[in-house]
């Protein structure tokens, strides 16, 4: 067993792990953070995608004897504000950018590392920028479109609100 | 299990050679996460290399580029210094697998992963790379082509890939991969083409196929076909043909047939020296 401290959401944490655990279980099981979901458990879905040190990565191949002295972003740390959607939240809900929802926490994150590194990025970079992300209900197409939303209101300054006089398209 | 986490090369290596089999090199863990929970009881040790500083540095020194094995894809995707001297290396780490994937996996451990379709292996095959292989004695220097002989390189020893070195000769040269789709999955067939020009001759051809054969090798017939000629339509089909068919020794499984995967050495070798050769 082995002590590690890490920063999760913007809170110290010390932990003491068996190293060969994934970050994965140390965030659900140890954490209770079950906001990150295991979709595959081989690195192939993206649905367990987390922030270490802003970049995205599967957490269920990462080891969390590598989180020591990082700092871990789940989704519960998305938004900075308390009860606030993030801008990337707001949007999905407006353009309808998930359906089960179990890849949409894996895909904010990995948006959201996205628009950090390219913050206009067009319909192509954000395809690319989240071919590690597999969604088998929303066709993308919406997802798509929630993050150049979002990367829209973020530059205009605009909302974290989502909005439902501001949804993008009808769904019957 | 024990876990280690060395700060120096040496001691490293005195721990491989103290667990030996039983020893399991930690670096960015995409594939020990699995053979861990695959086989636990056969793991002896953990040895967690990333404290090893000399393993990350990326460094330019009398005309010899050194990229420690420890550079992750993320890393070799953006670093000028890659970008100068190897730029197809760069292509190679910006197209592999994912996002996520790039962010921890490192060089080191694509390199001895024994993956026949390797993407960094393919692009630095096409730069006469060579590993250095760090052992209690001595720093080897060993071409990269040969390196990849092994089935799983370094397996089991008591040594290290410390860093690749790539000469800083500028070369002309393309990287053209297929997948099944975007991304996850390793490359089908990827090819690597470089060399330099005297005028229009083609000077020190290099050809790679990656995902042709058990490992990426270099396509020798294709090279020789385009040595010291006049680069023209004709000689990138001719070479590429050679290519397909002589130089690759693809297997059919789940994913393509032999003779798909010929015909991708054929079409992506032709591409890459288009592509390299715009004038021609």
């Amino acid at each position: 067993m082995q002590p590690i401290q890490f920063r999760i959401n913007g809170r110290v944490h010390d932990a003491i792990i068996e190293p060969q655990r994934s970050l994965l279980e140390l965030l659900r099981d140890e954490l209770g953070l079950t906001g990150t979901k295991e979709g595959c458990g081989t690195g192939y879905c993206g649905a367990c995608t987390v922030l270490v040190d802003g970049d995205p990565v599967n957490s269920c191949l990462f080891f969390a004897i590598d989180a020591d002295h990082r700092d871990i972003t789940t989704i519960e740390g998305l938004s900075s504000r308390e009860g606030e959607l993030h801008p990337l939240q707001a949007a999905f809900v407006d353009a309808g950018g998930l359906q089960c929802g179990f890849c949409t926490p894996g895909m904010l994150m990995s948006a959201a590392a996205l628009l950090r590194r390219n913050p206009s990025p067009s319909e192509h970079e954000v395809r690319e920028g989240l071919a590690g992300n597999l969604c088998r209900c929303t066709g993308y197409q919406s997802i798509v479109e929630a993050v150049r939303e979002a990367s829209a209101r973020i530059s205009s300054g605009s909302g974290a609100k989502a909005d439902n006089s501001k949804r993008m398209r009808s769904r019957a | 299990m024990q876990y280690y986490e060395p700060n120096f090369v040496g001691e490293a290596l005195v721990l491989l050679e103290r667990f030996g089999t039983g020893a399991r090199v930690l670096a960015g863990g995409t594939r020990l996460a699995f053979s861990l929970r695959a086989h636990p009881d056969d793991a002896s040790a953990l040895i967690n290399i990333k404290r090893i500083k000399e393993f990350s540095d990326i460094s330019e020194s009398r005309g010899i580029l050194r990229i420690g094995s420890l550079a992750t894809a993320a890393t070799l995707a953006v670093h000028p210094l890659v970008h100068r001297h190897v730029p197809l290396l760069a292509q190679a780490a910006a197209s592999m697998g994912a996002r996520q994937l790039q962010t921890v996996a490192t060089l080191g451990g694509n390199l001895c992963s024994g993956d026949p379709a390797s993407d960094l292996a393919a692009a630095l095959l096409a730069y006469d790379a060579t590993c250095e292989v760090a052992s209690a004695e001595t720093r080897s220097p060993i071409p990269v082509e040969r390196f990849l002989e092994a089935e799983r390189p370094l397996s089991g020893s008591s040594a290290l890939l410390s860093a690749v070195e790539v000469p800083c000769t500028p070369r002309h040269g393309s990287y053209q991969k297929i997948m099944t789709r975007r991304a996850f999955e390793m490359a089908l067939v990827a090819a690597a083409f470089t060399c330099q020009l005297e005028g229009s001759i083609v000077k020190n051809p290099r050809v790679a196929v990656g995902g042709a054969a058990t490992r990426a090798i270099r396509a020798y017939k294709a090279e020789r076909a385009l040595a010291d000629k006049a680069a023209s339509e004709a000689l990138a089909n001719e070479a590429a043909q050679l290519a397909a068919e002589h130089d690759s020794k693809p297997a059919s499984d789940w994913r393509a047939s032999e003779g798909y995967r010929r015909n991708l050495v054929r079409v992506l070798v032709q591409r890459a020296i288009r592509d390299a050769l715009p004038e021609m």
